[in-house]
């Protein structure tokens, strides 16, 4: 899995947000952070190598925090400049890639709702990154969004983080055994540069959630055949 | 079943005090909850099995 996490943000470096999920990422092979407002303030973009760079990617994530419910202008200029007609309708090059949307907002999440605040859902208001997913023939995947970063908590940010390793690198959609199989990848990965007596123990915990999980999907066949049965 | 769960649980909680890196601290974290998760639905799932096997409309 290959993704591409392209940012836009006009204050990228001095947020805290945004530092967090970098480094985050970073744990991750085959994911590759770039900021879309730095390439504008280097030079003009490079539309042919920016068109090329995406081919090469299964998932392409739009980053950025909420400005007027939608993004900030330099992801408007960059769809505009680099999604082209050409590029998207005529040569299917984004054709069955993913499309994330990660979302920072300031507001509580809550308040995105009918009879809320904000009075739109998040859904509503990415409308039209939905169509343009739409149009590409790409899957469009549930938005992520990150609410009131500041207010997080160790454990809240720990769990941040793993939900936001998986909406980058883990197989769609995020079922439970999706889930789990990513966790189990990672933790493999984890365990063979720990200390030999810390390995030792993680591997048997890894064996034991396989385990787990096999009874698990055992069981869930055993229930479906059950309910077959009677209904 | 729970008791291999309660070891695992705490295996992960030791090697996760042992651990610099928040991120490996983050995954060692969704690791506890997996397992926790994971008992969860296996009792759901046997005690459905046992309500829809002994169904008094069965008998």
């Amino acid at each position: 899995m290959k993704t591409i996490i392209l940012v836009a943000h006009p204050d990228e470096k001095g947020s805290a947000t945004q530092a967090f999920l970098k480094t985050s990422s970073a744990a991750l092979e085959g994911v590759t952070w770039r900021n879309i407002d730095d390439q504008y303030a280097a030079h003009r973009i490079d539309v042919a190598a920016e068109q090329a760079l995406l081919r090469s990617f299964d998932r392409v994530i739009l980053q950025f925090p909420m400005y007027w419910y939608s993004s900030p202008a330099s992801l408007k200029q960059y769809m505009d400049d680099v999604f082209t007609r050409n590029y998207v309708v005529a040569n299917h090059a984004l054709k069955n890639k993913d499309l994330g949307i990660v979302l920072t907002i300031g507001d509580s999440l809550a308040e995105f709702s009918a009879g809320g605040a904000e009075h739109f859902t998040i859904s509503e208001l990415m409308r039209p990154f939905e169509a343009f997913a739409n149009k590409a023939g790409m899957t469009y995947l549930k938005p992520f969004v990150i609410a009131q970063f500041g207010y997080l908590d160790e454990n809240q940010k720990q769990r941040l983080l793993v939900d936001y390793l998986q909406y980058l690198s883990a197989k769609m959609p995020l079922s439970f055994a999706n889930r789990e199989s990513w966790l189990v990848a990672q933790l493999e990965k984890m365990a063979a540069d720990l200390p030999d007596d810390q390995q030792q123990s993680l591997n048997l915990v890894i064996e034991t959630i396989k385990n787990q999980q096999d009874q698990l999907e055992d069981l869930k066949l055993n229930v479906k055949m059950i309910r077959d049965q009677e209904e | 079943m729970a008791e291999t769960n309660k070891w695992a649980a705490q295996q992960l909680q030791k090697i996760a005090d042992d651990q610099q890196s928040f991120i490996n601290k983050s995954l060692l974290a969704a690791a506890q909850d997996l397992v926790s998760e994971q008992e969860k639905r296996r009792q759901q799932a046997q005690d459905e099995i046992d309500g829809r096997t002994w169904s008094p409309e069965k008998w």
